[in-house]
């Protein structure tokens, strides 16, 4: 009884102190400093969005460019078909291309003869499945290039193998397009998986909250941080100018970065956000999967933005905006943060009692919360296009803020893993001698 | 007893007409050439070898009024110029390996002892016995209501209507086998007609008005309809539940009925297939039809034997008992074992199986082998008693049923049909000869199997 009597204790007189606005200053400076200006940066595009979008009178166009849909195989075996068939489903009434590219095919037959299924069922007039089998294995990157070589359409859309489409996913994608200062477009992903254990259910918490609010409000500003490499959209000719993907890890962000290059010398260059073109993603159901995969999405912003990039991370290539919102959303709220707050979690537990400890846990977890659940319900009221379906996660945000805390600390530790060990060279993406043979940084 | 002679060799005097214009070659033998069919009959001739030369007019209709003519549709008929009706009717082009295809075909003409004239059927195996390159085959003929025919049966007046079935009872006889089968045709049960249209209807009004149609399946409230019902701007959208559907397979699907009857709205996956008979209107379901395969024929080796043999066929027969069928003379023997077993009676059954019978025919030559084959079987039929036997002829082997003849008077009997065998010239066909004696206590139901088993078992009798 003596804990619970001291921990409220505690928890009254932090809520009396709330109060001060100095106490409340130097308590909270990692959330005044940057969470709040990001969630009002976030929260004003959306209101933006919807407007543009439920608001102002929509306009019909007439804008049909040929579309060339890019699939990388690899293991994904029969869930090839359902993206495919997802693909051929698109209520666009223009020209799709679909190239399903495997990669490996020799190891991976199953994947290859499952595309060749689907190649042999009846097709509209408009849809055409090319399968493109790359018999020796050569990674993620080689795989997208393959495909970028064989396709004929004015836009090409990449998609992993185990991710399906709405049906007015190119519909959604296209009209981005129609202005010419477009060179890509992000499209939204969620877990399609999302029943399948706790982990799932927190990462369709996340994705919502970050792929299809975080994305749709920063796409709003033209800061949008990563087109997905499992769903983006990009014009052809400009993509093959720029010279495709590149090898290494991440070549998402990569190619991303490589684009916002050229912002100081394209000003009206704009990477939109396609909020409503929906693609529905596996993800890691396990806790190994799922810590591999952080480990490596974390390491390799650290690599890309403090290696690779380095000396192309200036206003004089990203414009003054970028650059600025990079350095801040981009680097120190995910490298150097996590790591302070480390850091600050060790000193705390070492200087402080444990009654201390959790109070002041229990209070930050609150407040998270908090913003949490307002965060959530401004996605669901004016992003869900599914909001039966995402009200049945608002239990699931009561365990939320501790899962992003622990995803934070696993954030510090792919840092420090990249620093030290240079992580990004073991990829799983590509086969040793492709990565032994991209430069070294 | 005499011994058994090769038979004489009969020369037989050969003649070659040329039919049409003419030009002469070094090589060429002595033709006589004339211009119409009709000097066949005028000037008397019945040549061994035709050629059609150069011409103008239908060689189909030539063709066929030669293989008609009773004088020349044995002939060898040869074409000196490519023609699409030489595989039908003619022996293949003229060229200088004439004399070979004239010097077999003299020699099958004298090995001949089938009446050809005494059937269809006969002057048919006759044919191919003496073309033995030529195969019967068919062709098409959409002008003709069975839609396909053969034409040498045409230039025999043989209805080409009825032809296919004609032909299935000549194969049953085993005279003909089938070569390949070319096609598959169906006619109309009512009047026998190939010329059908298919129509494809409604399954339920009959209704010939489908269409194919893509239709939507919602998931939410089970509506099916057209696809361009439910379709919004850029989506799709349920027009019964208005629930907007979105992915494929989670949403909705597609049914696989993709047909649609315009009058009753219908949809369904196959349409009902009706055939309508162009010749009589009739319509008649597809599994009412009447189904040829069209098959081309060569002759068979029973064919063969029958034209060297005359009717009696190849294998050793008793003339005097041929005519029971297989199944009465199994029963002839069940009953004879029970009626021995019951009296006390000795019977016994002989099989008589020629050795080597196509070793023996491919050394000495179809005429040679069965002429001989044939004094063999004379000599067996005068040899015994017409009381005493009673045979038939099953699988190659020649059972006699010898009634009360017991152990003792079975070697009687083997020492004649021994010393036929003995009397044969000096290429000698071989006999088998086993007996079995009557009666036995376990032949059970399937006195055929007991037959073929126990002689199986039993060993050769010898001097």
């Amino acid at each position: 009884m003596s804990f619970i009597n001291t921990v409220t204790y505690l928890i009254l007189d932090l809520w009396n102190n709330l109060s001060s606005v100095v106490f409340l200053a130097s308590f909270l400076p990692l959330l005044l400093l940057y969470e709040l200006p990001l969630m009002a940066i976030v929260t004003v595009g959306i209101i933006h969005w919807y407007k543009r979008t439920y608001i102002d009178t929509p306009t019909n166009s007439l804008y049909k460019p040929s579309i060339s849909c890019i699939i990388t195989c690899y293991s994904e075996g029969d869930a090839v078909a359902s993206t495919i068939n997802s693909l051929v489903e698109q209520t666009y009434d223009g020209d799709i291309e679909i190239i399903a590219v495997i990669d490996g095919a020799v190891q991976n037959n199953h994947t290859y003869l499952a595309a060749r299924r689907c190649q042999q069922q009846a097709l509209p007039a408009n849809r055409r499945i090319v399968i493109l089998p790359k018999w020796q294995r050569g990674g993620r990157v080689s795989t997208l290039n393959a495909g970028l070589a064989q396709a004929t359409g004015e836009i090409v859309i990449n998609a992993d193998a185990d991710t399906s489409f709405d049906n007015n996913m190119v519909d959604q994608i296209v009209p981005n397009f129609e202005d010419p200062d477009v060179p890509a477009v992000g499209g939204a992903l969620r877990v399609r998986n999302n029943q399948d254990s706790l982990l799932t259910r927190m990462q369709s918490i996340e994705y919502l909250i970050s792929m299809q609010g975080g994305k749709t409000g920063l796409g709003n500003w033209n800061l949008i941080n990563n087109i997905s490499g499992a769903f983006g959209a990009f014009r052809r000719e400009i993509l093959i100018q720029i010279g495709g993907w590149d090898t290494h890890t991440a070549e998402d962000l990569d190619l991303t970065i490589r684009f916002k290059q050229y912002f100081k010398r394209k000003p009206n260059w704009r990477l939109p956000f396609a909020t409503l073109a929906i693609g529905h993603t596996d993800a890691p159901s396990d806790l190994k999967t799922l810590v591999n995969q952080r480990l490596r999405w974390d390491g390799d912003l650290y690599f890309l933005y403090l290696r690779k990039h380095w000396p192309a991370f200036t206003p004089k290539l990203l414009g003054m905006k970028s650059f600025l919102f990079t350095l801040f959303y981009g680097v120190i709220q995910n490298v150097l943060l996590p790591i302070l707050m480390v850091i600050y979690l060790v000193a705390v537990s070492i200087t402080l009692p444990w009654e201390v400890i959790f109070t002041l846990s229990f209070v930050i977890y609150c407040i998270y919360l908090f913003f949490l659940v307002v965060y959530f319900s401004i996605v669901l009221v004016a992003i869900s296009e599914r909001p039966k379906q995402d009200r049945a996660l608002i239990p699931w945000l009561l365990i939320y803020p501790i899962y992003s805390f622990l995803m934070r600390v696993l954030c510090a530790f792919a840092v420090i893993n990249e620093i030290l060990r240079r992580s990004h060279e073991e990829s799983g993406m590509a086969p040793w001698w492709v990565l032994k043979r991209g430069r070294k940084f | 007893m005499a011994p058994i002679s090769e038979s004489t060799d009969i020369s037989t005097i050969v003649s070659y007409v040329w039919l049409g214009s003419y030009s002469s070659e070094t090589w060429h033998p002595h033709f006589t050439v004339i211009d119409e069919i009709d000097e066949f009959e005028t000037q008397n001739l019945k040549p061994t070898l035709i050629v059609i030369g150069k011409h103008d007019d239908d060689c189909d209709a030539i063709l066929t009024q030669l293989r008609q003519n009773p004088r020349t549709w044995l002939s060898l008929i040869l074409l000196e110029e490519a023609n699409p009706a030489e595989q039908y009717l003619s022996n293949g082009l003229w060229g200088q390996n004439y004399a070979t295809l004239v010097q077999k075909f003299q020699l099958r003409q004298k090995a001949v002892r089938l009446d050809a004239e005494a059937s269809d059927a006969e002057k048919l195996i006759s044919f191919l016995f003496m073309h033995p390159k030529f195969e019967l085959q068919p062709r098409k003929s959409p002008q003709h209501d069975c839609t396909f025919e053969y034409p040498l049966l045409n230039a025999w007046s043989i209805d080409r209507n009825e032809a296919i079935d004609w032909l299935k009872g000549i194969k049953a006889n085993g005279w003909i086998e089938t070569v390949e089968l070319n096609n598959r045709v169906r006619h109309c049960p009512d009047c026998h007609s190939g010329h059908l249209n298919y129509l494809d209807m409604c399954p339920q009004c009959q209704s010939i008005d489908i269409k194919l149609q893509s239709s939507l399946h919602c998931f939410n409230c089970g509506h099916i309809g057209k696809q361009e019902k439910f379709k919004k701007a850029t989506s799709l959208l349920c027009p019964n539940c208005f629930s907007d559907l979105r992915h494929i397979g989670v949403d909705y699907d597609r049914p696989i009925e993709n047909q649609h009857c315009v009058d009753c709205e219908s949809i369904f996956i196959d349409a009902k297939v009706q055939a309508e008979c162009l010749s009589c209107d009739e319509k008649s379901e597809i599994d009412d039809l009447d189904v040829y395969n069209i098959y081309t024929y060569k002759l068979s080796e029973l064919g063969r034997k029958l034209v060297v043999n005359g009717k009696q066929g190849a294998n050793l027969t008793l003339e005097t008992s041929e005519s029971i069928t297989n199944s009465r003379f199994y029963w002839l023997i069940d009953w004879q074992n029970k009626l021995a077993k019951r009296h006390g009676f000795v019977h016994s059954i002989m099989s008589i199986e020629i050795i080597d019978l196509d070793a023996f025919i491919e050394q000495v030559g179809d005429a040679r082998g069965y002429a001989q084959i044939n004094e063999l079987q004379q000599r067996i039929n005068d040899a015994l008693r017409e009381t005493d036997a009673c045979g038939k002829t099953i699988n190659e082997s020649l059972y006699i049923f010898l009634s009360m003849t017991d152990e003792e008077h079975i070697q009687a009997v083997f020492n004649k049909i021994d010393a036929v065998q003995e009397l044969q010239a000096k290429d000698q066909i071989k006999l088998r000869i086993k007996t079995i004696e009557l009666p036995v206590d376990d032949m059970g139901d399937a006195t055929e199997a007991w037959l073929i088993d126990t002689f199986s078992q039993t060993p050769e009798l010898s001097r």
